[in-house]
Formats: structure tokens, C-alpha cells, sequence
């Protein structure tokens, strides 16, 4: 580690360091000449100006090109995909959503990650292909890497909201009323099929999801994991990525305080999808505004903020029901998001919501289901009418991904209509939480969806450890060593 | 009343142990540093969870041969109140303070979440303000709380009524379902034979204030308090 100390101050660094067993030398100062010199003895070992590292960077400006397969993915007419015909029951197609590892209960992952001290190596991984095969067959995992670098979770007595509580996590300021929210979020499927939209929804959503909790959107953090930039397919992905977040940015009024870039990553089949993943902090002025995404209370009315609109491209259901990574990613409007999270946070602020959610991965059905059961010690049913929106495809009605919807419950609907209204937001209650006993019935005209409370929270919240099990058997069948180690 | 608190290199849960007295209880507590031979005039000594020297050789294993640890274990022969939380406990437990040991969870994988205690016995100075049988809601996160030992001891710790907490299920239970790492007999918590030494894995230090999801931790303290004045 490397410290500026202030001038004079050397050996009280000094001793602290020497307090926790470790050592410290001076190894140089800080000069008033624009120039940065390493020495030995009198031998001047390197020597350039400063600024070259800083404001007069090297510049180069690679070609740029979209790859072929992504716009022909996109141009493909998603609703030529047939439905397959288990899907006359669209109940069976949201049960399936919800196994799917990108929306499916992460708490078997959660629960395990409190210190990188407490997890061993197996045996198996001493060879490290083992483990990327693992890895491999975890794809869930694999691409939230960030999870890895989580510590216990409540440990500093902080923390509001931990991991799956709310659509960010809630860290209170102690000796303020402040509480900040923290999210991390990206789509790389939709930042591959079109990289500056992806770019736009990858802030877009970190804000909404912020936004949900109670939080003002502050600032952003980003790590940019794209492919070798000197390939003119992945330098576009990366321009166009980065001018996304940009315009999400200036639109939200989230500075980019830092992050890092990450390039080259590649195998042999090629690049990893271009996943510029957002790191977005809120702020909430008083903790007790905190609000999770779980439906608490029968009788509440539940509201959509923003609009159903048909959107199926890019979308989770196409990937993981028909293995199929085509269309358009939604449409983001930069402006219709900012005016929702204003109409949302004064909603928040003012007490009238009692869980809000946004609609992601899977669509408005999955986060309905998912406010019913991501709690599992508190679940309950909901009656939805999506009558206003019978026109649409049901299955792009039920599991598209457009943008800019949140899902809340409150018993002051007109009050939320109101202050929807006044921020131009369209806003509309579509239904009533109930009892978990009646579990999640929604309508569009026709259309019907209706499934227990219990057979949703069974597909989420199984879905992992199953795979979990399933990969543990085949590990022990490959290594009878690791019996027991399985659970 | 004065509280002392522990700080090895690696304890991650001193601070909060020191505020939950501080800022919930409101009483004096301070710092102990590992190398130093003073507790400080402390009435209470919380060894506190993290992963002192970083788990290496066990858990608490090098943290026993501590300095401060002299001033401890006697501090706990005078009976004095000796609490370990977590890590804290593991140390307990290695420098003879209480009987047993805490092994790699069943599952081998590091466990965060909440959990559900019954109180055991209250016939320790850090659970004589609860009500036996009550259950207390509380967050752990460890990789080893397995408590183990042989049978005669676990007979004797169960005939003396000095198993302190046990894992339970929503209706009160012991089952292997509740147990979050395989502790045998779902012991989550023991004391020494006078009451005065209490080791538990779960961080009631975590569980006392209603914003953060429980304030069920703040009985041991208030425990702690009524022993210490009585």
C-alpha cells in the first residue's frame, strides 16, 4: 500500500503501521517539478512528465464496427418465434422464467459469501479446469463476479437491506438519518444486440433499481468487461457502450466517479458479451424510508408506474425458454425514466409505498411474482387486471422487458396517482394483494395466468440449490472425495 | 459498569460490539489491544468475532496465545463476565475458558443469515434478564460453528444446565433443518460451570436496533448489566 503522508508526520505512519506488525519506509516526495522520476542512488532509473499519465494521455482510436451476427440477431422478428406448446398455459412459461439462474432466488449464493477466509478450495480444484468447468456450468454465477468480492453482509451494523431484500442494498450512515443504497447491474445481452442502448438501460436500471428503495440516484461507478478492442466488432460494442451510459448519465444526473476497464476478454469461441457493468449509489435522506420489494399487505392496491408496451427483444424469456438471443432490447427513454423516479421517490418520501420493484429480467409477470414470494418467510398472493393492455401479445405483455416500470403496493392509490400524474408519469392501479392462500391470478382481456403462491416461491427459491445439488452429484461422481460436501 | 472489548489483528466485530454497548445499552466500553497486559479496569470482557490472525493454524487458535488473554482467563477466575461472540467464542473455547470446540460447518460453506435461538438456561449473568425457553432472532456468519464434543461432556453441560442456546426452528424445535452448521445437539451457545462465561456463534451485537431487522441481542447485554450492578 501507498501512502501520502504529510510532510513531518513519517514516524507516526510509522508507528501505526508498526502497532499492526507491519513496516514502512519513505521511498519519495512529492516535488513541485511536473515530472515523475524513479532513482537508484544517483542513477536515474526513469523519468517522464506527469502528465502524460494524467491529462495528456496517448491517444488512439482503433476502428470501430458492429458485428454482423448482432445486427442480424436484432433484425430477426421475434414474434415469428412460435411459442412452443406448453405456453398455452402461460403459467407454465412463467414458472419456467422463474427457475431461469439470471431471476431465480440468488440466496443459496448470498448466504455463503460472508469472507473470502471462510471458502476453502475443494479438492477438485487443484486443477483449475475442474473449476472452470464448474464455473461453466453456473453461467448465473459465473458472470456476477461481483458476488465474490462480497463480505459477511451485516457485519459493521449497518446494513438496512441486505442482499435480495430490495431492488439495491440499504447501508445506513451511522450518527445521521442518511442511509446510502447501493446496486450493480448490467445486461449483456441487451449491450450485445445493440450497445448503446444497452449502455443507456445498464444506468438506467441501476438508477431504478436505487430509486426503488428510496434513494436520490447520485453517481455511478462502472466496470467495462469487453472483448480485444483492436477487433473493430468489439471496439464499436465498446464506443457505442460507453456513449450509452453516457447519455443515461447526463439524463440522470449521475457523475461517473471512477471505474475500471477490463479487456481482452476472450476464449477461444470469442468475446464475452460486453457487459459494462454499472455500480450506482443513491442517497436516502432518512433510513426509515427504506423499502423493500416484497409485497407486505393484503388489501393493498397494487399500481404500475409507467407502460406496458411490446417489447420482447433481448429479452430473458427468449433466451432461456427458446434459447434464442434475438431482437431489438427495449426502447429506453432517457427522460421517461428520470420523471418516473422523481414521481417515485416523492411517493416514497411522503409514505405512501409499501414495497416497490421494478420490472426487469422476465417482465412485469416475474416481478409480480417475485413481490409475492421473494420473501419467503412473508409471502402473499396478487389479483392483477391487465385488461388496459389486452391489445399487446400476451407473452410480450407478461414477460417483455420494457423499460421504466416499477411495481408498487400502497394504500393511498389515489395519492400515488396524483403525484404520478404531476410528474407525467403514466400510472395506473392493475390489481390488489392478497392473501398468499389465493396466490398470483392475472388477466388481460382473455388472457389468464393464475398459479399458487407456492409453486412460484418453490421454482424461485429451488431453482439454484437444485442446480447447486445437481453440480455437487456430478462433482462427487468425478471425485468420491468430496462426499458430504453437498449441501 | 465498563466494558472491554478485544481487538485482535483480524477481529472485524469489535467496533460494533462497542457501540452496541456505548450507543444501545449506554455504558462506558473501550478497546483492548491484544499486545497489552491492561484491561483497562473493564467489569466485562467481550472477545469479539472476525478472524483473528486470519483463522491461520484454527479459528482462535493463535489469538489465545494473545498477551491480553492472560489478563482474561483470569479475569474469568476471579468470575469475572467473559462474553465470546462468534470468533470470540472460538477463542473462548481454545484458551480452555469453556469446554468443546467449533468445527468447519456441516456443509463446509461459510453461512450469513438469520437464525433462530431458544434460550436454554438463564442462569448465566448474560441471559438472567430472558425468559427461559424464549426465542431470540439473530444473524450468524461464520464457517466454523460446529460446536463438538464427547458425549460425557455435552451429558455434563446438559445436566449442569449449562447449554446456554440451541438452534430451533419457527415452532420452537431443534430440528437439522434449523441447525445452520451441524453443532451437535443444536448447541448454538454454552457457559462455564458458575454462569459467568458464555460463548455463542450467533452476533447478538448485530440484533439491536429495530431499523437493522432485530433488537433480540439487547437481552443479553441488559443480562450483562443487571449481573454486573447486582
Amino acid at each position: 500500500m501507498l501512502v501520502v503522508a504529510k510532510k513531518g508526520h513519517e514516524e507516526e505512519v510509522r508507528q501505526i503501521l508498526f502497532k499492526w506488525d507491519l513496516t514502512a519506509e519513505v521511498i519519495g516526495e512529492v516535488i513541485a517539478e511536473p515530472v515523475y522520476r524513479v532513482t537508484d542512488g544517483d542513477h536515474i532509473v526513469a523519468e517522464f512528465p506527469g502528465t502524460r499519465l494524467v491529462t495528456d494521455c496517448p491517444m488512439y482510436t482503433p476502428e470501430a464496427k458492429e458485428s454482423a451476427e448482432a445486427v442480424a440477431r436484432r433484425a430477426r422478428d421475434v414474434h415469428a418465434i412460435a411459442p412452443l406448446a406448453s405456453e398455452s398455459d402461460p403459467a407454465w412459461t412463467l414458472e419456467r422464467l422463474l427457475q431461469a439462474p439470471t431471476i431465480a432466488s440468488k440466496h443459496w449464493i448470498h448466504r455463503q459469501y460472508d469472507s473470502v477466509h471462510a471458502i476453502a478450495p475443494l479438492a477438485s480444484e487443484s486443477d483449475p479446469a475442474w473449476t472452470l468447468e464448474r464455473l461453466l456450468q453456473a453461467p448465473t454465477i459465473a458472470s456476477k463476479h461481483w458476488i465474490h468480492r462480497q463480505y459477511d453482509s451485516t457485519v459493521r451494523t449497518n446494513t438496512v437491506a441486505g442482499p435480495g431484500h430490495a431492488d439495491a442494498a440499504v447501508i445506513r450512515i451511522r450518527g445521521t438519518r442518511k442511509a446510502l443504497a447501493l446496486k450493480t447491474d448490467c445486461n449483456g445481452r441487451y449491450v450485445f444486440l445493440d450497445p448503446r442502448i444497452g449502455g443507456r438501460i445498464a444506468v438506467a436500471e441501476a438508477a431504478r433499481n436505487v430509486a426503488c428503495t428510496g434513494a436520490t440516484p447520485r453517481a455511478i461507478t462502472n466496470c467495462l468487461n469487453f472483448g480485444n478492442p483492436k477487433k473493430p466488432e468489439v471496439f464499436f460494442q465498446f464506443r457505442e457502450a460507453v456513449y450509452g451510459m453516457g447519455d443515461a448519465c447526463r439524463a440522470l444526473e449521475t457523475p461517473v466517479t471512477g471505474g475500471n476497464v477490463s479487456l481482452y476478454n476472450e476464449n477461444p469461441q470469442g468475446a464475452v458479451y460486453p457487459t459494462p457493468t454499472i455500480g450506482m449509489v443513491g442517497v436516502l435522506e432518512d433510513a426509515a424510508h427504506a423499502t423493500r420489494l416484497n409485497f407486505t399487505t393484503p388489501g393493498d392496491a397494487i399500481v404500475l408506474l409507467g407502460e406496458n408496451t411490446d417489447e420482447l427483444g433481448g429479452s430473458e424469456y427468449l433466451a432461456w425458454v427458446h434459447g434464442v438471443v434475438a431482437g431489438a432490447p427495449p426502447v429506453c427513454d432517457l427522460a421517461a425514466e428520470k420523471k418516473l423516479i422523481d414521481a417515485l421517490l416523492e411517493s416514497i418520501r411522503a409514505g405512501l409505498v409499501r414495497s416497490a420493484h421494478d420490472c426487469s429480467e422476465g417482465g412485469i409477470a416475474v416481478a409480480l411474482a417475485e413481490s409475492c414470494m421473494a420473501d419467503r418467510e412473508r409471502t402473499t398472493g396478487a389479483t392483477i387486471d391487465l385488461g388496459a393492455w389486452s391489445a399487446l401479445p400476451s407473452r410480450a405483455l407478461l414477460f417483455g422487458e420494457a423499460q421504466g416500470r416499477v411495481v408498487i403496493s400502497t394504500a393511498k392509490v389515489a395519492e400515488v396517482l396524483a403525484i404520478a400524474a404531476r410528474h407525467g408519469v403514466p400510472a395506473r392501479a392493475i390489481g390488489t394483494v392478497t392473501d398468499a392462500r389465493d396466490g398470483l391470478r392475472i388477466t388481460a382481456g382473455p388472457m389468464k395466468l393464475a398459479i399458487t403462491t407456492a409453486r412460484m416461491a418453490e421454482a424461485y427459491h429451488e431453482a439454484l440449490p437444485r442446480a447447486m445439488q445437481r453440480a455437487a452429484a456430478e462433482a462427487v461422481a468425478h471425485d468420491p472425495a468430496l462426499e458430504g460436501a453437498t449441501a | 459498569m465498563k466494558v472491554g472489548v478485544v481487538s485482535f489483528p483480524g477481529s472485524n466485530c469489535d467496533e460494533d460490539a462497542l457501540l452496541a454497548v456505548v450507543e444501545r445499552l449506554e455504558e462506558q466500553a473501550v478497546l483492548l489491544w491484544h499486545k497489552d497486559h491492561d484491561l483497562q479496569g473493564a467489569d466485562v470482557v467481550i472477545l469479539p468475532g472476525g478472524f483473528s490472525y486470519g483463522d491461520y493454524l484454527r479459528a482462535g487458535a493463535i489469538a489465545r496465545f494473545s498477551p491480553i488473554m492472560q489478563e482474561v482467563v483470569a479475569h474469568a477466575k476471579r468470575g469475572g463476565p467473559v462474553i465470546g461472540i462468534c470468533n470470540g467464542f472460538q477463542i473462548a473455547c481454545e484458551a480452555g475458558l469453556l469446554p468443546g470446540a467449533l468445527l468447519r460447518n456441516a456443509s463446509l460453506q461459510f453461512r450469513s443469515m438469520p437464525v433462530t435461538l431458544r434460550v436454554e438456561s438463564t442462569d448465566t449473568v448474560f441471559t438472567r434478564a430472558a425468559t427461559a425457553g424464549s426465542r431470540l432472532t439473530m444473524p450468524i456468519a461464520h464457517g466454523d460453528g460446529r460446536y463438538t464434543a464427547d458425549d460425557a461432556t455435552l451429558d455434563r453441560l446438559e445436566g449442569e444446565g449449562r447449554v446456554t442456546f440451541r438452534y430451533v426452528d419457527a415452532a420452537g424445535e431443534p430440528t437439522a433443518a434449523a441447525n445452520p452448521n451441524g453443532s451437535m445437539r443444536n448447541i448454538a451457545g454454552v457457559a462455564n460451570g458458575t454462569g459467568t462465561v458464555v460463548g455463542l456463534m450467533p452476533h447478538p451485537e448485530r440484533a439491536m436496533e429495530t431499523l437493522l431487522g432485530s433488537t433480540d441481542g439487547l437481552v443479553l447485554f441488559q443480562s450483562l448489566l443487571a449481573g454486573v450492578k447486582a
